[in-house]
């Protein structure tokens, strides 16, 4: 440890242990350490602005041709007319394009940036998605095929129950986290499949998630057949567990799922091949934390609503409003004081492991 | 309780942040969602990708924030990253940077100029972001030290947002709000935000909406980012004085509230 890195230490050590001192009272070697901040910052702060701010941004770019800089020069000047009172009114000029500037730039910024991400946060649904297979498009699985031998509601459709099997996603998504499909599959359950949907089409799919369900969670899932070589793809089923009559979920083990769904094509099918598509996407019920931020921010926003007295229903929303704003305070006053004794920690830190080290430098 | 002189709890506060210094005790550290959030995030970024460390903090703050910024850049030097620093706080900002960048660039045999660059400070940090999204030169025509920037190979493949995989931001102070709004919001850049206890509530919310990848909070985030990346440090060292200062506190306001009860209920006694 060379001479001045040991002065510095000391220097610092002693400029901590007197403002420390005005813990026991008030000082004049408490007061020494403040005001040789207080001079300090204020030249360190004027140095650096007349560095990076007038030589850099305004002086030398004029010298080396951009002549123009002299207007925004003469309206930074402008600002000290301050000074005299007879002329301070010529500052408002610079004044006034501060606040166009900055106007312009915040209310874009603070609605976009701020405003509308926070209150779209808000309104948040019911339930959270936490993981969801990934390019459940990416291949077709010629799966399916309803054929239409003639253009009559009577005349069974000869179906193409070959099972179609294919690998929809991509292996290296389970890596991530998220549910994978492995296969997807279609046969029929009769021998035909008519107009008037007297059979239905098996649709199966499995799928893998290497992720164990936690608390309140749970998957959704959603098998949809595609016409084939649309470039607009239209849905021609979709199903999810929760719709009627939905797909049935078995665990085949070692966290492997087999999803079922018998797809009924009813006298609304039409005559092509077609994709099947299944996504699943791992949720998380939020009732309750939505239900606390919906209560929390309606609740608050009444409190600061002073256009009508505090009484009845308002009253009371307005008493819960300030709950939640004591428990924000709370919260706040909380992380206040953790981060109060850790710059308490910091310094004591430098002290015991800096400062009394350097002892044995010296002595 | 009333009367006791609060120089008393000053004392007991001291000797309970000495304390574990001199006896070290290994405390658990439990991993909260957004600290794994920030460590996953910057683990997601491509190896060899630019990008930005910003240290918005005064010294005061340097038993929270400094923590971050070291575990942050020898992660990110541990990637290969390409590291840009830069500052919005006049005091102190960029000479921290300064220092403490090259002490872990060191660590990492990384070259200046080449591996990372300090771009110093520039007054008015909405002019500032905002103008990096066009031009960065044009805000800072040199580096800390007065190098013109077309002087350092890395800023030849840096000339904008557009060239910045992520954003590393460090404040004591609401410069974040503005990383967000501005820098986030309007160019896309991913990012994260490492703060102080005083000013990390306020941030859990940015946290929900997916404007923060992940949040550190305090020295208590700084330690876990500490664990995560396996590189224990001051933080993980300070926690020990946290913890026991936090059970001094808590005693202290179980103290103070029962002794208010019991002189509420002698009162009312009194009165009967």
């Amino acid at each position: 440890m060379s001479g001045v890195e040991i002065f510095q230490i000391w220097l610092m050590a002693f400029v901590t242990l007197a403002l420390f001192s005005f813990m026991y009272k008030d000082n004049p070697i408490y007061k020494v350490a403040e005001h040789i901040f207080a001079g300090l910052t204020a030249g360190y702060q004027v140095g650096l602005v007349w560095d990076t701010v007038v030589l850099q941004q305004l002086w030398n770019p004029m010298l080396g041709g951009k002549w123009w800089l002299f207007v925004p020069g003469i309206l930074g000047l402008l600002m000290f007319a301050r000074f005299w009172q007879k002329w301070s009114w010529v500052s408002r000029v610079s004044l006034a394009f501060v606040m166009g500037v900055t106007s312009g730039i915040f209310i874009t910024s603070q609605l976009h940036g701020l405003v509308l991400p926070q209150m779209q946060d808000t309104m948040v649904g019911i339930s959270e998605k936490v993981g969801e297979s990934e390019d459940p498009f990416g291949s077709n699985i010629n799966g399916l095929l309803i054929t239409d031998g003639e253009a009559s509601d009577d005349v069974a459709l000869a179906y193409d129950d070959t099972a179609s099997v294919a690998v929809i996603a991509e292996p290296s998504v389970a890596e991530t986290g998220y549910p994978q499909v492995l296969a997807g599959s279609t046969s029929s359950t009769g021998e035909s499949v008519n107009r008037n949907g007297d059979a239905s089409v098996l649709l199966q799919a499995e799928f893998a998630d290497t992720a164990v369900l936690g608390f309140g969670e749970f998957y959704t899932i959603e098998f949809e057949i595609r016409e084939s070589g649309e470039a607009q793809a239209r849905s021609i089923a979709q199903s999810t567990v929760w719709s009627s009559g939905g797909i049935s979920l078995t665990e085949t083990g070692s966290g492997t799922f087999l999803a079922e769904y018998n797809y009924d094509p009813g006298d609304a099918q039409e005559v092509g091949s077609y994709d099947l598509q299944f996504t699943v996407e791992r949720r998380s019920i939020m009732f309750l934390l939505t239900a606390i931020v919906i209560i929390g921010v309606i609740a608050t926003l009444i409190y600061f609503y002073f256009s009508k007295p505090h009484t009845g229903a308002l009253g009371v929303t307005a008493k819960v409003g300030i709950w939640f704003i004591m428990i924000s305070f709370g919260a706040h006053f909380g992380y206040t004081v953790m981060g109060r004794v850790s710059l308490l920690i910091g310094r004591v830190q430098f002290l015991v492991e800096e400062w009394i080290a350097s002892f044995s430098h010296i002595f | 309780m009333e009367q006791m002189d609060r120089r008393w709890i000053y004392l007991m506060v001291a000797i309970a942040v000495i304390i574990p210094f001199i006896v070290p005790a290994e405390l658990p550290i439990s991993i909260t969602p957004e600290a794994q959030a920030v460590f996953d995030s910057v683990e997601a970024i491509p190896d060899g990708s630019n990008v930005f460390v910003v240290f918005d903090y005064y010294p005061s703050t340097i038993a929270e924030c400094e923590p971050m910024t070291t575990t942050a850049l020898r992660h990110f030097f541990r990637k290969n990253c390409n590291v840009i620093t830069l500052s919005n706080i006049p005091l102190g900002g960029p000479s921290m940077a300064e220092t403490v960048t090259r002490r872990v660039a060191e660590e990492y045999g990384k070259v200046y100029g080449e591996d990372y660059v300090n771009l110093g400070y520039k007054y008015g940090y909405v002019a500032v972001m905002t103008g990096m999204g066009s031009s960065i030169e044009s805000i800072f025509p040199t580096d800390n030290s007065g190098t013109p920037l077309s002087e350092l190979p890395l800023m030849d493949s840096v000339k904008n947002y557009d060239d910045i995989a992520f954003i590393f931001e460090v404040a004591d102070n609401a410069t974040a709000d503005y990383w967000v709004s501005i820098v986030n919001a309007q160019y896309g850049v991913p990012m994260i935000c490492g703060t102080t206890a005083v000013g990390a509530p306020k941030y859990y919310a940015f946290v929900a909406s997916g404007q923060f990848l992940g949040l550190l909070g305090g020295m208590k985030g700084a330690a876990e980012y500490e664990q995560l990346v396996g590189m224990p440090d001051e933080a993980v060292r300070g926690m020990g004085a946290q913890s026991l200062v936090h059970l001094l506190i808590i005693a202290l306001v179980a103290l103070g509230n029962i002794g208010y009860f019991i002189i509420r209920y002698k009162q009312r006694r009194e009165r009967i």
